[in-house]
């Protein structure tokens, strides 16, 4: 790919010793080590530019869009799950965890493409892919925000259901404290744990495995930059998407630790 | 009240994220005269002197342009050489239109073209258009608008090569400034200019306000990635793009129907053909190879199959290239059992031919790039199980075929023995001769000879047929290499694509050039 069809021998073992692919692999390893503390993470085989070029504006549209994806799934999971928790085995609770079965249940794509039928296609209210301007984000960040809001609500609504079982709750009652605070200060609060823990879950895993969205999108986000370089055997940029992917995980789940913390008094960092 | 702030900027940072995108909106915000095209694939580079594919050449057609091109008869015509004349066999003089301008400011003469060639034929840049300029060997400035192009020897196609879209004239000063940068950030003479590329997302054009050709109707032109067929497809529907090309067999009846788009199939100037491994077990018999061509009835399978997206191809090139003979197939199943028997192979209990114990079972490696690719290689599966022959197919990823082919072609080098049996291969017929069709798959270690067949006269031929030779020499010459590749069959020649195309019904001006390329100076946007 580097030294073109018409490559000698001796141009691609040149290419092969710039690129330092003749060393073992542990030394190619230890390499790519010392340039990414420095923050060079290579260039990319077919652009001929830096990974950072590449990753940068595909970092940003992923941030985009997991924003949007994470604000819709805790409106829309949030609520649910507290709704369906208020009257467990009601004919409302059947009704949402129904919606919760078919949004858990849809394939993620074909969920995009009947809402670009439908919004962008029949009504004409959104654009049916790219990432142009703000009105681009709505329908992606609907299909991928529905499907894990489903999880969110029934995490919520299981977790809360559970907390609400508990003697400290009955106490609450007891001792006269309004229903309202029960529910959202003491009840909401301590199953809120396992929600933080599944939606920083959710967002890890929406970093890099968006790429059927972005895909019916085209949206341009690390997902299917990653998927392209993958195909066009662009080993650098693959590397430098992963490495990115992989911190960003790491800060996350450190931020939902720290979450834990806050939320809990008996967690404390020493 | 601290855990109430924390909360507070946690959710401040979930929302800037989300509203980060009404700052995006504003600043991409596109012009409403730009004409707004679908691509498949984005280009990795858009400069042709350092890309080794094609993806780019969608996009560099509108920023570079050549000396001289075809017409829409496929004849030469002078285009930023205002008149060229080939003076002696490897001499060709060009004088230039004075008065242009790259997008940069830089002027384009005669010490810009050369400087451009000098870079191309470079051997440390990559790029495709050096595998189609090995004739060149340099450029010679005269005086400022006049320059002479020399090649190494005497070569037929040389001014066909020049007018080849990978040869638009790049702006090289500005190159050498700007090194690396210049293949994100390219200029040229052409009808549009650079403008941004949003990586992954879309590249922006602006039409070129000093165009000696005159300004352009549109205000510009942005490419916009889409890789997913059916993403195009609506993306064309929704009115977000003007443009689509690659459609899916299964959109066509849609966009047909749909009364705001119009839609254009046309057969594309390309080739498929199955390249046969003659170093190959089974196949390295000609009896086995000529079986295959009569064993089944192509033209009938291809005519079903494929409906409108290929016709079947009767040669080696595409009908109306310079130099190509009609060579086809007769389907005769007899004569195909004739020549496997005579071979010793014998039908055992499956109905399979079978010779030393060995059934003559043979894979087809295919990208499955084309319309109904695959459906066609399971009807000919089905075809060749019932007149005796195991056919397997191979599937791999599209972009890995020409990957496997130079892997193939160079073990020649290393004395190592490809593994394949036939494998699919496509081909352009940009020059409008057949010397890319032939020269470069079939000559003794041509650039893209995976068969491992080798033959001198065939070899002789070419260089007749590419020298500077009086053309019915050369044409010739052509025909008859086209007849020693048809006895001896390193290739089995299977059917033409069409190219479907959908624009919306403003667009106007705008189609594909017999040689395989767009072009967009015409290009009107009507609301």
């Amino acid at each position: 790919m580097l030294a073109g069809e018409q490559a000698t021998m001796e141009m691609q073992q040149q290419i092969r010793q710039n690129l330092g692919l003749d060393q073992p692999a542990y030394m190619q390893y230890f390499l790519y080590l010392q340039r990414l503390l420095r923050g060079d993470l290579g260039t990319s085989y077919r652009s001929r530019q830096p990974v950072t070029y590449h990753m940068l504006p595909a970092y940003r549209a992923t941030l985009v869009f997991i924003g949007a994806s994470v604000l819709i799934m805790l409106v829309i999971g949030l609520p649910a799950g507290i709704l369906s928790a208020t009257r467990p085995h009601s004919k409302l609770d059947n009704l949402v965890m129904a919606g919760v079965l078919l949004g858990l249940s849809a394939p993620i794509f074909w969920v995009g493409i009947i809402l670009v039928y439908i919004f962008a296609l029949q009504l004409r209210l959104f654009p049916s892919s790219g990432f142009f301007t703000w009105h681009s984000v709505i329908l992606p960040a609907l299909t991928l925000g529905l499907q894990y809001g489903a999880i969110i609500a029934r995490v919520t609504r299981t977790s809360m259901l559970e907390v609400l079982s508990n003697d400290y709750i009955r106490t609450a009652y007891a001792k006269g404290v309004a229903h309202r605070n029960v529910f959202y200060r003491h009840a909401l609060k301590n199953a809120a744990i396992p929600i933080i823990t599944t939606a920083g879950l959710q967002i890890g895993s929406m970093l890099g495995g968006t790429i059927l969205i972005e895909k019916v999108f085209a949206w341009p986000g690390v997902g299917r930059m990653l998927v392209n370089a993958i195909t066009e055997r662009d080993a650098p940029i693959v590397q430098g998407g992963i490495v990115i992917i992989a911190l960003s995980v790491v800060v996350l789940n450190i931020l939902v630790d720290w979450m834990y913390a806050f939320l809990n008094p008996k967690v404390r960092f020493k | 009240m601290i855990k109430k702030g924390l909360v507070s900027v946690l959710l401040a940072v979930l929302l800037l994220s989300t509203v980060h995108v009404f700052a995006a909106g504003q600043r991409e915000a596109v012009v409403d005269r730009t004409v707004k095209i679908a691509l498949s694939v984005e280009p990795g580079a858009l400069d042709l002197h350092a890309d080794t594919t094609t993806a780019s050449l969608d996009v560099a057609q509108a920023i570079y342009e050549n000396l001289i091109r075809f017409d829409e008869d496929m004849n030469l015509v002078p285009w930023l050489a205002r008149e060229w004349e080939q003076l002696d066999e490897v001499t060709y003089r060009f004088w230039l239109r004075e008065g242009i301008q790259f997008h940069s400011g830089n002027p384009f003469n005669a010490e810009a073209v050369k400087m451009h060639i000098d870079r191309m034929i470079d051997p440390d840049n990559p790029g495709l258009a050096k595998a189609y300029m090995g004739w060149m060997k340099e450029a010679v400035v005269l005086d400022e608008y006049t320059i002479d192009i020399i090649a190494e020897s005497p070569y037929g196609p040389a001014t066909a090569f020049l007018a080849l879209p990978f040869n638009g004239i790049h702006d090289a000063k500005l190159a050498l400034e700007m090194g690396d940068r210049y293949a994100i950030e390219p200029s040229g003479t052409g009808p549009f200019a650079f403008q941004n590329w949003s990586r992954g997302s879309h590249i922006d054009l602006v039409a070129n306000q000093d165009y000696w050709g005159g300004v352009p109707a549109v205000d510009g032109i942005q490419f916009r990635i889409i890789p997913e067929a059916g993403t195009r497809t609506m993306s064309l529907q929704a009115g977000d793009v003007h443009i689509t090309t690659q459609l899916p067999p299964e959109a066509i009846p849609t966009l047909d129907a749909d009364p705001s788009v119009n839609l254009i199939i046309e057969a594309e100037p390309r080739y498929i053909r199955w390249q046969v491994n003659v170093s190959h077990p089974f196949l390295s018999d000609l009896n086995v190879r000529r079986a295959l061509t009569h064993a089944i009835d192509y033209v009938m399978i291809i005519d079903a199959i494929l409906e409108e997206y290929g016709r079947p191809l009767h040669g080696y090139g595409v009908p109306g290239q310079i130099g190509f003979l009609e060579l086809p197939y007769t389907y005769d199943p007899a004569e195909a059992d004739r020549l496997l028997r005579e071979s010793g192979w014998r039908k055992n209990a499956r109905g399979i031919y079978e010779k030393n114990g060995e059934e003559l079972q043979l894979d087809i490696i295919t990208g499955n790039k084309m319309a109904r690719e695959l459906e066609l290689f399971e009807a000919m599966q089905s075809e060749f199980r019932a007149f005796g022959i195991d056919i397997g197919i191979d599937l791999i990823e599209g972009a890995q075929i020409y990957p496997e082919i130079v892997r193939y072609m160079q073990m020649l080098y290393t004395d190592d023995t490809p593994d394949f049996a036939l494998l699919t291969m496509d081909g352009g017929a940009r020059t409008g001769e057949m010397n890319v069709a032939l020269e470069n798959a079939f000559r003794s270690y041509g650039i893209r000879n995976c068969t491992t067949w080798k033959n001198e006269e065939f070899d002789r031929l070419m260089d007749i047929a590419i020298s500077g030779a009086p053309e019915a020499e050369r044409i010739a010459a052509y025909h008859e290499s086209q007849i020693i590749l048809h006895e001896e069959l390193p290739a089995i020649h299977l059917w033409q694509p069409s190219w479907a195309i959908a624009t919306a019904v403003g667009i106007s001006n705008f189609s594909l050039h017999p040689a395989g390329v767009w072009y967009y100076e015409a290009i009107e946007l009507n609301r």
